[in-house]
């Protein structure tokens, strides 16, 4: 029973083709990494399906309902939450706070249960501590963890993790992992988008490789790995 | 995040019931200067929460002020309707207008915003003066020669009236240090893309409240025509209005809920200290405080009594 | 026949128009688009302009186009100033911040000037502009037309400077990446505040052409701001060659409205237009703006 459909997207900038055609969909509580070298158009797809970007041509489906054009609020409020690259913040509401406006709105719960969600949805993510620090004084990592945080308190099923790993140290990769396992046992999907390859072979089901904006392989991360295609999206013609 | 009223707020309760008894312990004079203090208050604090809570810097809220003015005047002289009703309907209609208003124009943001919101004043005020010449069958505004109302009998209601509208704007912006509504809004004035991202309506929620301040501002518009017994387009639609409320707001603290009491009292006192023959010097010395205040003290005098919402600093 | 010959002349006149108004906005352009100041004091840079060639002429019997230059000094240096110990404080912080900033200037120079020279109007009376040259059925004041030949050679001037210069290098350089300029050696605070010096400069000159055919008093800066944010946004933010565009079609679409509806009613037709333009679009008519 798939949960997303990406269904024939193109997202073009003027002359510039960011999404050919892309088709793929998302099976619920699995972990789809979607992965192709730089500028292949994986922030481009997720600002698509998240809402922040209408596509040119094709749909997003999402429990069989069309969501294409539909605003961001609207697209996390129906279940598709995504994280920011460059982890986005409100600078002077609390730690707390910034997970509670997302419990709030993105979930709808009252104020006194938003609350509740916000403090264990910050344990979840082992920021407990800084719950009631300024938002602004979190270090990068912290800031990908209060990021993650959010997004969960939105409920929405299926997240989006846009280089949720980037930047990070070998130790925070595997505490980063062990992280998204966890969310997975709590029945979320998600769709990934990382260079980190050990991480991604780790944990995902299956993969997607996007080169120059379009589909070039789909499977299991070890076929894909192998695929001619592929090893030549990343390494260049000669090795292809 | 608690939710219990803070030593503050107890201490304004306070104030509010002294002046609730104030008109019977002093004379005409200090309620008037009250009465002032009170409207610019009512004003700056509503200018405020869009723009120090919802971070939306509207640099044409006079546009409400004008629609209240008339709106009153159009209802008292008109449909014969008291004081009272006439201007709190007319308030509705502002709000509706505001809506109708809002909705384009909200979904500017940023600097596009401010010079939009600037537009549409001064779109009002020129459509204002021309407006008997262009509805001859519908006079409201009297064009440039202005509309006089009926003399009111004490300066009691007014009083009262401008009181109400500050306490209400500035219980306003306390229920929202601790509502939903309140930390959407702040949200929005954080990181817009963020709210929105985390399923904040966020043209929606800042309509809301553009039409909520719309009503205040409105009221007060009208509560201050009655006053004077007299309005015209030129004035009621006047930049100089928003420009008072954006520097009172400034001067006593942007995103406070008391920053606009504070900075509406400061600036009325040394208005009245300089007189009204200096009154190019007292709009130098706003010029100065501008200036001084938003480079040197951008928390203003809420920041310097520490009247703020309590900014909670790192770990360091 | 006589309908075709009112809408010629209405065409003339609002370009004639337009072109002042473009070099009334230029400075205003430039300075969003090098130090992202959105300069709410533009106006009363436009009127000291006004004041200081009316004086130059009034008082000390300077020749008319002579106080062009010194109008210009005057308000660079002025210019310079105001960003270099005031302005250049709120770089990197918020816009508001600078909008407010210069909206406190503004406050203080128009009430030092109604002060000075209180609020009567005052025009200048200049002999040999007091001609109109007669171009078939066309009527044109001479000096509307030195002011707009004077306002589009300026813009012409400083497009020119910007593009091919060195200090114009400098300049788009330190807009783009004032970071990166600075590492290659150049003080962006001294750029800014050349620029802005350049900016008030240029404004002032325009101020000073307005005074040659319609009166000058401390108000009429408000108008300018106002005229000058429709302009740039009409040209598009951050296009300064843009302001040509915007300044054409507010001139045109103002004489427009005086000749067939009413005088009364150009400043509406003015806001209503930049907000219609700012609300659908917002890259300005040309579409080459920069977007929030």
């Amino acid at each position: 029973m798939s949960l997303l459909d990406v269904r024939g997207v193109t997202k073009r900038f003027g002359s510039l083709v960011a999404l050919n055609d892309v088709e793929f969909s998302v099976v619920e509580h699995e972990v789809l990494a979607i992965i192709g070298p730089n500028g292949a158009g994986k922030s481009t797809l997720f600002n698509v399906i998240a809402g922040l970007e209408p596509p040119t041509d094709g749909d997003v489906v999402f429990r069989g309902r069309p969501i294409t054009g539909l605003p961001p609020h609207a697209v996390c409020r129906l279940g598709i939450a995504k994280t920011f690259q460059i982890p986005q913040l409100f600078p002077r509401l609390s730690v707390a706070e910034n997970v509670l406006v997302a419990a709030l709105y993105g979930h709808g719960a009252s104020l006194a249960d938003a609350r509740r969600q916000s403090q264990e949805w910050l344990a979840f993510v082992g920021l407990a501590g800084k719950a009631s620090v300024s938002a602004e004084t979190l270090s990068v990592a912290e800031r990908r963890r209060a990021d993650l945080a959010r997004v969960l308190a939105t409920g929405a099923p299926v997240i989006l993790l846009d280089e949720n790993m980037a930047g990070l140290n070998q130790t925070e990769v595997e505490t980063a992992v062990a992280l998204l396992r966890r969310v997975r046992e709590r029945g979320r999907t998600l769709v990934v988008t990382e260079h980190i390859m050990r991480a991604i072979l780790g944990l995902a089901d299956r993969v997607v490789v996007l080169n120059y904006g379009e589909k070039i392989a789909e499977g299991r991360p070890a076929d894909v790995m192998r695929d001619a295609a592929v090893v030549k999206a990343y390494l260049g013609e000669a090795h292809g | 995040m608690g939710a219990r009223p803070t030593g503050a707020e107890w201490l304004a309760l306070a104030a509010l019931a002294a002046l609730l008894l104030l008109p019977l312990a002093v004379g005409a004079y200090p309620i008037r200067v009250a009465t002032v203090i009170f409207m610019w208050a009512a004003l700056a604090g509503a200018w405020n929460l869009m723009a120090g809570y919802a971070g939306s810097v509207d640099l044409g809220p006079v546009v409400h002020y004008g629609v209240g003015a008339f709106a009153t005047a159009a209802l008292m002289l008109k449909a014969g309707l008291p004081f009272l009703p006439s201007a709190a309907l007319a308030g509705v209609v502002a709000m509706a207008i505001a809506y109708a208003l809002g909705t384009p124009t909200l979904r500017l943001r940023g600097a596009y915003f401010a010079i939009g919101t600037l537009a549409l004043a001064e779109s009002a005020k020129q459509l204002a003066l021309a407006w008997d010449r262009l509805v001859p069958w519908f006079p409201l505004t009297g064009g440039s020669a202005g509309v006089s109302l009926p003399l009111a009998a004490g300066y009691g209601v007014f009083y009262y009236v401008m009181l109400a509208l500050m306490a209400g704007v500035t219980g306003g912006a306390l229920w929202l240090r601790r509502s939903k509504f309140g930390y959407g809004l702040r949200a929005v004035g954080e990181n817009d893309r963020l709210a929105e991202a985390s399923g904040v309506d966020i043209h929606g929620l800042r309509r809301r409240l553009y039409v909520a301040s719309a009503f205040v501002i409105a009221v007060t518009g009208g509560t201050a025509g009655y006053w004077l017994s007299y309005i015209n387009a030129t004035e009621s639609f006047s930049a100089s209005i928003t420009f008072q409320m954006v520097v009172m707001a400034l001067l006593g603290g942007l995103g406070t809920p008391f920053g606009p009491v504070l900075g509406a009292a400061f600036l009325t006192l040394v208005s009245e200290l300089l007189g009204t023959r200096l009154v190019y010097y007292y709009l130098i010395v706003i010029g100065v405080i501008i200036v001084a205040v938003s480079l040197f003290a951008p928390t203003g005098l809420a920041g310097l009594f520490r009247l703020g919402p309590r900014r909670v600093q790192g770990a360091t | 026949m006589a309908v075709a010959v009112e809408l010629v002349q209405t065409l003339i006149n609002g370009v004639l128009q337009g072109g002042v108004y473009a070099a009334a906005a230029v400075g205003l352009s430039l300075i969003f688009g090098v130090s992202g100041i959105l300069n709410a004091a533009h106006g009363e840079l436009v009127m000291l302009g006004a004041f200081a060639t009316y004086w130059l002429f009034t008082l000390y019997h300077v020749d008319a186009l002579l106080t062009l230059p010194m109008s210009f000094a005057l308000l660079f240096a002025l210019g310079w100033a105001l960003q270099y110990f005031v302005l250049n404080r709120t770089l990197g912080r918020p816009l508001l911040l600078s909008l407010l900033v210069t909206f406190g200037v503004s406050l203080i120079l128009v009430n030092v000037a109604l002060r000075l020279w209180t609020s009567d109007h005052r025009m200048m009376r200049i002999p040999y502009f007091e001609r109109s040259l007669l171009l078939g059925p066309f009527i044109v004041p001479l000096s509307r037309v030195v002011a707009f030949v004077v306002g589009v050679g300026m813009v012409a001037g400083l497009s020119w400077l910007l593009a091919s210069t060195r200090l114009g290098r400098m300049i788009r350089a330190t807009a783009q990446d004032s970071e990166m300029a600075q590492m290659l050696g150049v003080d962006p605070r001294r750029i800014y505040a050349l620029t802005f010096g350049l900016g008030a400069g240029v404004s002032g000159v325009a101020g000073s052409l307005v005074a040659f055919y319609a009166p000058v008093e401390p108000n009429m800066g408000l108008t300018f701001t106002l005229f000058s944010f429709a302009v740039v946004v009409l040209g598009g933010l951050g296009y300064t060659a843009g302001v040509v565009w915007g300044g054409l079609t507010l001139g045109v679409a103002q004489a427009l409205t005086e000749t067939y509806l009413e005088a009364g009613l150009s400043l509406l037709v003015a806001f209503a237009l930049l907000y219609a333009i700012l609300r659908f679009m917002p890259a300005g008519i040309m579409g080459r703006g920069r977007l929030e």
